[in-house]
């Protein structure tokens, strides 16, 4: 019994100490997602390498989030079977009002669904938002080959990106020459 | 955009220098407003940049404060009617030493005149020269809420615009005013307000300012503003950076001198601002973009108070990478700021924070312009190949 509780407590040291995410940016390594309440879809805990994965952060009040939902549905449909979606909802204090929001709009969002939980206290915002630097939403990350791949929103995401993701040739240069061309 | 801040009122006195002390004179104000007025006012003005507030009962219309200023200085009256369904009101004014206020008027606050020394004379002209203005600026307001309200984005966007424009008349209102009365204390008091917190161009204001008369010049927030614009102008482009000698996280003594030959990212940084990451992130990313340039990051935490906080927050924001020396030391920056050094040197102040300078490899600074928010590592990375 003493041996299990010494295991049990060394677990938990190995796990409090575990090193916080200080920095995430384009070109950084990402393996854990961190802690969230999964809504909807399959939970992510690690990336999987082999794995694309096109995380939007969005909350019930952003409106900017909601008028980006139908075309990044969009994109979903068309590509949920080759790459990963997450609707990260940030920034909100009842879990609730997102449930009701997904059966009030099930015809603009089906994508799987994290909810971060409350701002001060969220594991989401202690090892992504911080560590990004993020201060408005919609913002959108991508995730290739464990790696942060580009930072951008949902208006300046369109097919030609997931293609490249698709064909392993993602640059960031290439993806802003096509956000360049959309919107010339 | 630049990074907001929040300041923190217990450390002006030390980044501020040794407080001075001023001759503060009495003035009283006495009010009479409709008989039948009756609720709580309260006074609001400033005093060498602490706020000061008090507060009566309105009797039957009838109130009075008495209170000390060292100079003109502007003041507000906020009027909560014992009846809740009347509205709150608001009026402005200026105080002058040595003098007698009367607010006198047959209804509300709204209703009352305020008479009382030159400076109040002077904040009468500016409010009547704003008139026009003002009531531009009620349409245009209450038309900007209704078209929200309809979600009327083309039509808001357009009243935005105007209001905009209507800031710009303002701002020349208030200008055109100081101009004219070189004089007064009103007159700079609003020409004040348009001078930014971190000088970076500090000659267009030195030659506005060199129009208002020595007594204004003189005056305690025209020293202040002298202070500063010399500062700038030891510490523009070209100049020698001045040396200091800190502390690292090993406790090890760390000189800006040490690093010539290097380019140096020189930053002075407190926890005091939101959004915080946004800095930090701002550092991680410069720290990683320029680390093929001959660069060191200079990162000096210059919050006198919260030494127990520092290495924590290095922790948490990870701002340590190879090229950045943190250092601190709190009690050397405390007798610095008597001496002269550092927090004078520099100018530290609680807002503007972050104050960052690039430093050449000969020790003479390149740029104080550096912007956190739009892209830092790529306008480093362009001034270093100029």
């Amino acid at each position: 019994m003493k041996k299990l509780i010494q295991l049990v407590f060394l677990l938990t040291c190995a796990f409090a100490s575990k090193a916080q995410v200080t920095y995430l940016d384009v070109h950084e390594k990402v393996s854990t997602y961190p802690k969230v309440e999964w809504v909807r879809g399959t939970p992510v805990t690690q990336f999987d390498k082999n794995k694309i994965y096109i995380i939007e952060l969005w909350a019930t009040w952003c409106k900017p989030c909601i008028k980006s939902m139908p075309h990044m549905n969009q994109l979903y449909t068309k590509y949920k079977d080759r790459i990963e979606f997450i609707g990260q909802d940030v920034w909100e204090d009842d879990i609730e009002k997102v449930k009701q929001f997904l059966v009030d709009n099930k015809d603009i969002i089906s994508y799987p669904i994290a909810y971060a939980g409350k701002r001060e206290e969220s594991d989401f915002e202690k090892n992504w938002i911080k560590p990004s630097g993020t201060v408005g939403i919609p913002r959108t990350f991508i995730v290739q080959n464990n790696t942060i791949m580009w930072i951008t929103n949902p208006f300046s995401l369109y097919e030609e990106h997931l293609q490249l993701l698709l064909e392993n040739k993602f640059t960031e240069e290439a993806a802003e020459a096509i956000v360049k061309k959309h919107k010339l | 955009m630049k990074l907001h801040h929040v300041s923190v009122g217990t450390l002006m006195l030390i980044l501020s220098g040794m407080p001075t002390v001023f001759a503060q004179k009495t003035f009283t104000m006495k009010g009479q407003m409709g008989q039948d007025q009756q609720g709580m006012i309260s006074l609001r003005y400033t005093v060498d940049n602490k706020d000061v507030r008090d507060s009566c009962a309105v009797i039957n219309g009838t109130f009075s404060f008495e209170g000390k200023v060292v100079e003109p200085t502007f003041g507000t009256l906020v009027f909560i009617p014992t009846d809740k369904s009347i509205n709150g009101q608001y009026k402005e004014f200026f105080i002058d030493p040595s003098t007698h206020l009367e607010t006198k008027g047959t209804g509300n606050l709204v209703s009352t005149q305020v008479k009382g020394g030159e400076s109040q004379v002077d904040f009468m002209q500016l409010t009547e020269a704003y008139l026009p203005v003002a009531e531009k600026g009620r349409v245009l307001d209450s038309m900007f809420r209704v078209y929200m309200e309809e979600e009327d984005k083309e039509n808001a966007q357009k009243v935005g615009r105007e209001m905009e424009a209507l800031r710009a008349k303002r701002r020349e209102v208030q200008l055109a005013f100081a101009m004219s009365h070189p004089n007064s204390y009103v007159g700079f008091s609003v020409w004040l307000r348009k001078v930014p917190g971190f000088l970076f161009e500090p000659a267009p204001i030195q030659s506005e300012f060199a129009q208002f008369s020595p007594r204004i010049r003189n005056s305690i927030e025209g020293k202040k503003l002298a202070v500063r614009l010399a500062a700038a102008e030891r510490l523009s482009p070209g100049k020698m950076a001045p040396n200091f000698t800190l502390k690292d996280v090993d406790g090890k003594d760390v000189s800006l001198a040490s690093l010539k030959g290097q380019n140096v990212l020189l930053v002075f940084w407190m926890r005091n601002f939101v959004p915080f990451e946004s800095f930090s992130f701002a550092m991680n990313k410069i720290s990683r973009a320029c680390k093929d340039e001959n660069m060191k990051i200079l990162s000096v935490y210059y919050d006198t108070e919260g030494r127990a906080d520092w290495k924590q927050i290095l922790d948490e924001t990870g701002m340590k990478g190879d090229n950045i020396i943190n250092v601190m030391d709190p009690d050397k920056l405390q007798v610095e700021a008597t001496n002269g050094t550092v927090i004078n040197a520099y100018n530290l102040s609680i807002g503007g924070t972050p104050h960052a300078y690039l430093i050449g490899a000969d020790g003479k600074i390149i740029s104080r312009n550096i912007n956190f928010m739009e892209e830092p590592a790529k306008q480093i990375k362009a001034l270093l190949k100029n």
